[in-house]
């Protein structure tokens, strides 16, 4: 008769285990397997005898409460004003200029200061037009007519969104990726839902215009997100990028960070990395990434680590950093980081305008 | 209540998980504080995505403990460092020698399982320190009982070579 495997005996011994029994006692029943058992169940034994924790009750009521009180803040609803930053007459940033350390910080505490681009309430199926400057009009699936968006509002998948020759607008998906619409584009948001759990699945079509990508995703797994152009399908993970589609469909597609892999309709795949930029006139077997050139301007601030800041620029189109640690970024071409140094906020090609700078105090610890 | 929004039936949720999945976290960061932050973290995004999350796991405990994993992972990612190998003891300062001794020998065993791959140390805090079955442990790792079984023995099989100083 063939013997037991190994690791079914071992499950019935540590059952025994747990139920109390002795080591011995179990090694008794499988004198044969002595040898491989002992060593695996003495290991077990340690693991067995390490003490059970547990939260302090005082820690238990404490986060208890918080947590209840910070889901009931996040349930408010959006409004307008949650995307847009405070005025604080921190003064011109020119385009042409090179910024800007701050050392000084400014203790500012009241709550709610900084926009919050997340939407409020999860629901994948929706997503936050807000309206920067200029005309922005939306297309509902099913209909024929467009209709004017003053304010802020939420939209469903199949919406489409275009913005006149002046306007700035920004889309907020659920997973708080943004979506920053440049004059004269036209997009539709084909896709926005939860797959797999708790990985984000967002699809965009672009017809026309330059729109800014930045893609944040659950956390928890990689999200997907895809910007289809006429001509190809840019598919995007974890990664800021531009996509530019001018009238014939060609696109330009410029990748600030992370990576994107750009597929034609042949199904050919080429992978643009950060810092590069690929043309497609056509399709992608003549395309070759290429190198970004070093911008002509670039805006940069600085911060030590005992502040954090975010800026919006002139079209109130916003990158930075909420007091929770949440990163957004709105502003095209910008980049936010962290390190040990403190936060840099890069913007490349900065438009020209009044630039409005928030600067926190993160010695308090604040929850979210 | 919960998925229906019931702010109070999370409240319920959360006392009634919040031990399972901090040891879970503690055992992993080997941190009271971090561990703190992190349980936190794990309720926050439990709840924003409990409406309309439609995970493949069977259990709440289990969808929980993936959200948790992934959580600590992601800490680990941003802050690009490794899991602090400073030790404290997970009861609190010892009174007696005898105390100490056993505190002692508890870290032994926490600072061994640091030392073994990511699968194997998650069944391992999985099973031996939340008492999870086989297959909820499954249900969390998306492995088959086989596997699991297979992975469990590879696992004390290193810890008690790491508990031995590495020795045969």
């Amino acid at each position: 008769m063939m013997s037991e495997k190994i690791e079914i005996i071992l499950e019935k011994c540590l059952a025994r285990l747990k139920a109390g029994e002795k080591i011995e006692d179990c090694l008794r029943q499988f004198p044969d397997r002595r040898a491989e058992l002992e060593p695996l169940l003495s290991a077990a034994a340690e693991l067995y005898a390490v003490p059970e924790i547990s939260v302090s009750e005082d820690y238990r009521r404490e986060s208890h409460d918080r947590l209840l009180a910070n889901i009931r803040n996040e349930e408010r609803p959006v409004t307008a004003r949650r995307f847009r930053l405070p005025q604080l007459n921190f003064r011109v940033l020119a385009p042409a200029a090179m910024v800007a350390l701050f050392a000084l910080l400014f203790w500012l505490v009241s709550p709610g200061i900084i926009p919050t681009p997340v939407p409020a309430t999860i629901n994948p199926g929706k997503f936050s037009l807000s309206i920067l400057s200029g005309n922005v009009e939306t297309l509902a699936a099913g209909e024929n007519v467009w209709q004017s968006v003053d304010n802020t509002t939420e939209l469903i998948t199949g919406t489409q969104v275009r913005t006149s020759a002046d306007a700035h607008a920004v889309i907020t998906f659920f997973d708080g990726s943004t979506t920053a619409l440049d004059p004269g584009t036209e997009i539709e948001v084909a896709e926005s839902s939860f797959v797999n759990a708790l990985s984000a699945h967002i699809v965009l079509n672009q017809y026309s215009g330059e729109t800014w990508n930045n893609v944040i995703g659950t956390g928890t797994e990689q999200p997907y997100y895809a910007v289809q152009t006429p001509l190809v399908t840019l598919v995007a993970r974890g990664t800021s990028f531009s996509s530019k589609v001018d009238t014939s469909g060609a696109t330009n597609l410029s990748v600030v960070k992370g990576t994107v892999t750009v597929i034609d309709k042949q199904n050919n795949e080429v992978s643009v990395a950060q810092d590069q930029q690929l043309n497609i006139q056509n399709t992608l077997t003549a395309a070759v990434p290429e190198n970004i050139p070093e911008a002509k301007n670039e805006l940069s601030l600085s911060l030590s680590p005992s502040g954090i800041s975010s800026v919006c620029d002139p079209n109130g189109a916003g990158t930075g950093y909420l007091p929770n640690g949440i990163s957004f970024n709105q502003i095209p071409k910008s980049t936010v980081a962290l390190s040990a140094n403190g936060q840099i906020i890069q913007i490349e090609q900065p438009v020209s305008g009044e630039y409005t700078i928030t600067i926190r105090s993160t010695f308090m610890r604040i929850w979210f | 209540m919960a998925i229906e929004g019931d702010v109070e039936a999370f409240g319920v949720l959360y006392n009634t998980f919040v031990n399972q999945i901090f040891r879970y976290v503690f055992y992993q960061v080997n941190d009271r504080m971090k561990a703190e932050d992190i349980t936190q973290e794990v309720f926050i995004k439990s709840w924003k995505s409990i409406q309309t999350c439609r995970g493949k796991e069977d259990t709440f405990s289990a969808w929980l403990y993936r959200i948790a994993h992934n959580t600590i992972v992601d800490t680990f990612r941003k802050n690009k460092q490794e899991i602090s190998l400073e030790l404290t003891d997970p009861v609190g300062s010892s009174n007696t020698e005898a105390e100490a001794e056993k505190s002692l020998e508890w870290q032994k065993t926490v600072a061994a399982l640091k030392t073994l791959p990511e699968p194997q140390r998650q069944l391992i805090i999985l099973k031996f320190m939340e008492g999870a079955e086989n297959d909820e442990i499954g249900d969390i790792m998306g492995k088959r009982q086989g596997a699991i079984r297979a992975l469990q023995m590879r696992a004390l099989d290193n810890l008690r070579k790491q508990l031995s100083g590495g020795v045969e």
